[in-house]
């Protein structure tokens, strides 16, 4: 028996010492393939369609499931910070892959954690893998630096080890690479946290059946279409949202460091970064796993037109990352330091600068959208698949 | 963005962990990509760092000077506010305004105390004290 953080092997049972919230190799568990994943929700869900015998790939999920969106919300704060989200609301897209595949699913959540944590046992113990939405602050194996209060997180429990206050759960998290184990204390914590206007209460989610034959191409097809239509049809009257809602933010955070000091300004941009690349996106704000979907769905329904669409989508992709460098190298800045003696603020044009970065964006995925909207019109048009 | 331009910087971020990122190949085939992170995250991730570093360091001086209980160092610690303690242990949000008071905090009663604790996830011997140096990320 070693002290290594790993120490858990595939055979070890319940009665031998558990390190708190250690990495697991990740074949640990029996049955199980562990999927790494560029996002949590996607990637539960893929994982879970895939340890049950469906064959898809996780962007495959993530377009299916219209994954992709924009909205700046200047008004609503988020651990003190607006809210800038680059993907549908949590949920969204395991209820929309689902419902889209002929998948169907159960959700439940608790209004007392005792019972919470009862069901999740009782599903575990039929030998049920369950999903969850948590709060990733409570989870100890996530480095501390990307531990925030937000409780749109998703992971998968496969097991549980020991019972009562020493009980371990082993978690399969997409984000990572490796399996880990789970105190129960801190599990309950992270579903039950109530710190956030998303309160996950405890929710918890399975598939129940599976289609005998999921009509792929209507599922591709409705993805597409809510993905078109959120990012291209939102009024204008509501400018947070859809292509129109990057441009927002462009003017926003070129007021920023005016409007609420330079501090803070860095501050929240360094947010928009972390929630463009760190939380776990797949890179670029989600629109490079959007292109991976276009690609595999375009091969998957022999249609070259859209997985053609794929080269565009990398490229705005590659302008969200250029987007990313500027302002984080902004954000970075000259924090704590004195100001210019003249008192002027120094930086305003660069933090000017940011804003035709995101109009171009903006532009970019106007068109890019519009183009995929036509490639449906066509296919529809032509009545062919 | 390419396989060989998917970067691989290390940094304290994901502690020694990878994530995924999608990356095209010389084809312009997708395909998922391990890394161990980007600088350009890494350093947005510090600043977001170093700003909970100052807002604990605040909280424990404020609290090691009596300024405010040890329940406002401790409600630092785990980066919550009143308003998200208040909704965290079902108490108001005026009510834990008041327990940051020390003269109110240190009359406490017990099942106030437990609450705060197990919110915050330590214990409540913790919780009544400030420890000799802050708990910084």
């Amino acid at each position: 028996m070693s002290d290594q953080p790993s120490a858990l092997s595939p055979g070890a049972t319940s009665r031998e010492p558990v390190q708190v919230g250690t990495a697991l190799p990740a074949d640990a568990v029996p049955d199980f393939r562990h999927l790494h994943a560029g996002h949590c929700e996607s990637g539960v869900t893929a994982s879970m369609f895939q340890n049950a015998g469906f064959p898809i790939s996780e962007p495959m999920v993530f377009g299916v499931g219209g994954g992709v969106f924009f909205s700046h919300f200047s008004f609503v704060r988020v651990m003190g910070h607006p809210l800038t989200t680059f993907r549908s609301f949590p949920g969204n897209i395991f209820k929309n892959a689902c419902s889209r595949l002929g998948v169907t699913y159960a959700r439940e959540t608790f209004r007392s954690p005792v019972t919470g944590m009862q069901r999740l046992d009782d599903l575990l113990a039929q030998g049920k893998r369950v999903g969850l939405q948590v709060n990733i602050y409570w989870l100890p194996y996530i480095p501390r630096p990307m531990r925030v209060h937000f409780n749109g997180h998703n992971l998968l429990v496969l097991e549980k080890r020991g019972v009562g206050a020493d009980a371990i759960y082993i978690v399969s998290d997409p984000v990572m690479e490796c399996l880990f184990q789970c105190p129960a204390d801190a599990l309950r914590r992270a579903r039950f946290s109530g710190t956030h206007p998303l309160l996950p209460r405890g929710l918890l989610y399975y598939p129940t059946g599976f289609a005998a034959e999921p009509d792929l191409r209507v599922a591709v097809d409705t993805g597409l279409k809510q993905v078109c239509r959120h990012m291209l049809k939102i009024p204008s009257m509501l400018p947070w949202m859809g292509v129109q809602g990057i441009a927002h933010l462009g003017r926003e955070i070129a007021a920023w460091p005016q409007r609420h000091g330079e501090d803070k300004a860095r501050e929240w941009l360094a947010g928009v970064v972390r929630m463009q690349e760190e939380i776990g996106t797949g890179g670029a704000g989600f629109r490079f796993i959007y292109g991976a979907f276009l690609q595999q769905a375009g091969d998957a329904l022999q249609w070259p037109e859209l997985a053609a669409m794929a080269g565009p989508t990398t490229l705005v992709g590659d302008k969200w990352r250029v987007f990313a460098l500027h302002a984080s190298r902004l954000a970075r800045g000259r924090r704590g330091r004195a100001a210019p003696a003249d008192g002027a603020v120094s930086t305003t044009e660069e933090w000017a600068a940011l804003r035709p970065l995101l109009e171009e964006i903006a532009a970019a995925e106007r068109t890019l959208f519009s183009q995929l909207e036509t490639v449906r019109a066509g296919r529809r048009l032509l009545g062919t698949g | 963005m390419k396989i060989q331009d998917v970067p691989q910087d290390p940094g304290a971020c994901l502690a020694g962990h990878e994530k995924l990122n999608y990356a095209v190949d010389a084809q312009g085939r997708y395909v998922g990509v391990p890394t161990i992170g980007w600088e350009v995250e890494t350093a947005a991730t510090e600043v977001s760092t170093q700003v909970t570093i100052e807002r604990i360091t605040r909280a424990w001086d404020d609290a090691r000077a009596g300024r405010t209980s040890p329940l406002g160092y401790h409600m630092a610690v785990v980066q919550l506010d009143a308003a998200q303690l208040a909704t965290e242990t079902g108490l108001w949000r005026w009510q834990v305004r008041r327990h940051l008071k020390p003269a109110v905090f240190e009359k406490l009663g017990a099942a106030h105390l437990a609450r705060y604790a197990d919110a915050l996830g330590i214990p409540v011997e913790t919780l009544r004290r400030v420890p000799d140096a802050p708990d910084t990320p």
